[in-house]
């Protein structure tokens, strides 16, 4: 049985700061001021730490390239606009321990030399803003923001509400919204690390990703690589929902067979499962003994996304989940460039005729023909990844595994 | 309720003073607003063009593109059904079908302008599905019959 490591304290949640202290709390941030922040970032580097939140980019290299970077002027992120469909792990993070959220915050920011960090928290999680914000308020007042920032300076730590828009939980997305503008995607290059936000250097990190980095820093960079498999370091949160008896959040080191996952859920007798939210893929029972890891996934064409499960038993309309799916996107398209804001309509149309059982008989090479086209020429991931739900579920059915 | 726009204007100038003029603060004050005036109303955009210049389109193309501000009034409470994959799964059809006939069609105030209704995008309550959230408050999981609460509440 794995020890848990970021839900620890979901049994006795520490929301305040004298309990999360009196259970082991700020053994990180106090090392880390120790070693200093190139050390720091060497570890987390070594740890082979990489963005929990889809993308599954190296932590470490983000923060030595904002570490270095020449401008004085540079920003730590916490992206918890957590938004994708079927994913709520970050919530529950936040809920049960987010003092551990916070430390992270806190190395990260001491890391980079940051002059401020932004908490920028989905609009629909409220209660988990406030908590951060009375947490952060405790923090600065017990002078734990003390010397973080460039040249012994204070951290200042702001909270800021997202809109209500999925697209913000995209990186520069998310700047233009702190900044004060509508959410729309700009192309990259230049990356964050480089002109974030406000064109400052910038390291943006997922909620789970910074509560990793409390405990690679108390117990070094081995630590993290003894769990999980040799190429997809340490652990994993996983959001499952849908048809399981026991929907939540789960905590496994990476290689654990999807199987065992869906057995703790309590899943019975599925007919699929969508894997990584609504930019995944769906999972069908002969890939059940699959690894949970970034390339065991990668290998089956699927992807790990944000960790989010959702079941399906053998009464689900699979169609009729790809039209939610394509509703989702038609409704969270920016509108900024056309094969996305076009595309994730024409798309939508077509899910509905399919799941209504009134198509023309030609949606299907169309959706394929469509998939291309936003694939290879959207501006950012949500219409470069619209259809790949959708392309998987035309594979499945090609090879005879819908039930309905 | 009926506020004239000179004490809209007032008021705007407070929250601006409160949260900052930099544009950057913009969506921090226009939750502000929304919270205060269930909508952003003209002389809200018209007093953040004079406090903090940033011209009444540009606000306006802002407060469009987030679900969570509006140009017209919503309720006084808003009730947001999740119509996502994982509550559609446990009914979400169902909850919304119920919340238009208690609370009539979906983002319209109902009488008195208490509470209005509106499907939304997965609100991260999936292992609580389905899910609805009550202003800020999460629902979750809601029952159909729960919805005639949330009306009487009101009434």
């Amino acid at each position: 049985m794995h020890e848990k490591v970021l839900l620890r304290r979901q049994t006795t949640p520490a929301l305040d700061l004298g309990s999360y202290l009196a259970s082991g709390g700020f053994a990180g941030l106090k090392k880390a001021r120790e070693i200093g922040a190139a050390e720091t970032v060497r570890i987390v580097t070594e740890s082979g730490l990489v963005g929990r939140g889809g993308a599954g980019f190296p932590t470490g290299r983000k923060w030595e390239s904002v570490r270095t970077a020449t401008d004085p002027e540079r920003y730590f992120v916490l992206n918890a606009d957590e938004s994708e469909p079927g994913t709520f792990k970050d919530r529950v993070m936040i809920d049960v321990d987010p003092f551990l959220v916070l430390e992270g915050v806190l190395i990260g920011s001491f890391a980079i030399s940051a002059t401020r960090a932004f908490i920028y928290v989905r609009g629909e999680y409220r209660k988990e803003a406030d908590l951060l914000q009375r947490c952060a308020k405790e923090l600065e007042a017990a002078g734990y923001l003390e010397g973080l920032g460039p040249e012994g300076r204070a951290l200042a730590i702001e909270i800021r509400h997202g809109g209500g828009a999925y697209i913000c939980g995209e990186e520069t997305a998310l700047f233009r919204s702190i900044e004060g503008y509508r959410g729309e995607p700009m192309s990259k290059p230049p990356f964050p690390t480089v002109a974030g936000l406000f064109r400052k250097p910038t390291a943006i990190n997922n909620v789970e990703t910074v509560a990793n980095v409390p405990d690679i820093v108390t117990r070094g960079a081995s630590w993290l690589r003894s769990l999980g498999t040799e190429r997809s370091p340490g652990i994993k949160l996983y959001s499952v929902s849908g048809n399981v008896e026991r929907p939540g959040v789960y905590e496994l080191p990476f290689g654990t067979p999807l199987r065992e996952l869906l057995d703790l859920a309590g899943a019975r007798d599925l007919q699929a499962i969508l894997l990584g939210g609504a930019a995944g893929t769906f999972v069908f029972p002969q890939d059940f003994d699959m690894p949970l890891s970034y390339e065991a996934a990668q290998e089956r064409h699927a992807t790990l996304g944000s960790g989010a499960l959702i079941a399906f038993d053998h009464e689900t309309n699979l169609w009729r989940v790809a039209e939610r799916l394509g509703s989702f996107f038609a409704h969270e398209s920016c509108g900024q460039c056309v094969p996305c804001r076009v595309g994730t309509r024409r798309q939508h149309e077509m899910l509905e005729a399919l799941a209504e059982g009134h198509g023309r008989g030609s949606e299907r090479d169309l959706l394929v023909r469509l998939s291309q086209v936003m694939t290879d020429a959207s501006i950012c991931g949500l219409g470069q990844t619209a259809s790949t739900a959708v392309r998987s579920l035309l594979d499945a059915e090609a090879k005879g595994l819908l039930a309905v | 309720m009926p506020e004239d726009d000179r004490e809209i204007r007032e008021r705007v100038r407070g929250l601006i003073a409160e949260t900052g003029r930099e544009r950057s603060q913009l969506l921090e004050v226009l939750h502000k607003v929304q919270k205060e005036f269930r909508h952003v109303p003209r002389a809200a955009a018209e007093a953040i063009e004079q406090e903090m210049l940033v011209p009444v389109a540009d606000t306006y193309g802002v407060v469009t593109f987030y679900d969570l501000l509006s140009e017209k009034p919503v309720g006084r409470k808003v009730l947001r059904i999740c119509e996502d994959v994982t509550c559609s799964l446990h009914g979400a059809e169902q909850l919304a079908a119920e919340a238009e006939r208690v609370l009539g069609p979906e983002g319209q105030p109902s009488q008195g302008g208490d509470v209005s209704w509106t499907r939304c995008a997965c609100l991260g309550l999936c292992d609580r599905a389905p899910a609805a959230l009550y202003d800020e408050e999460p629902l979750a999981p809601l029952a159909p019959v729960a919805i005639r609460k949330v009306g009487a509440d009101h009434a």
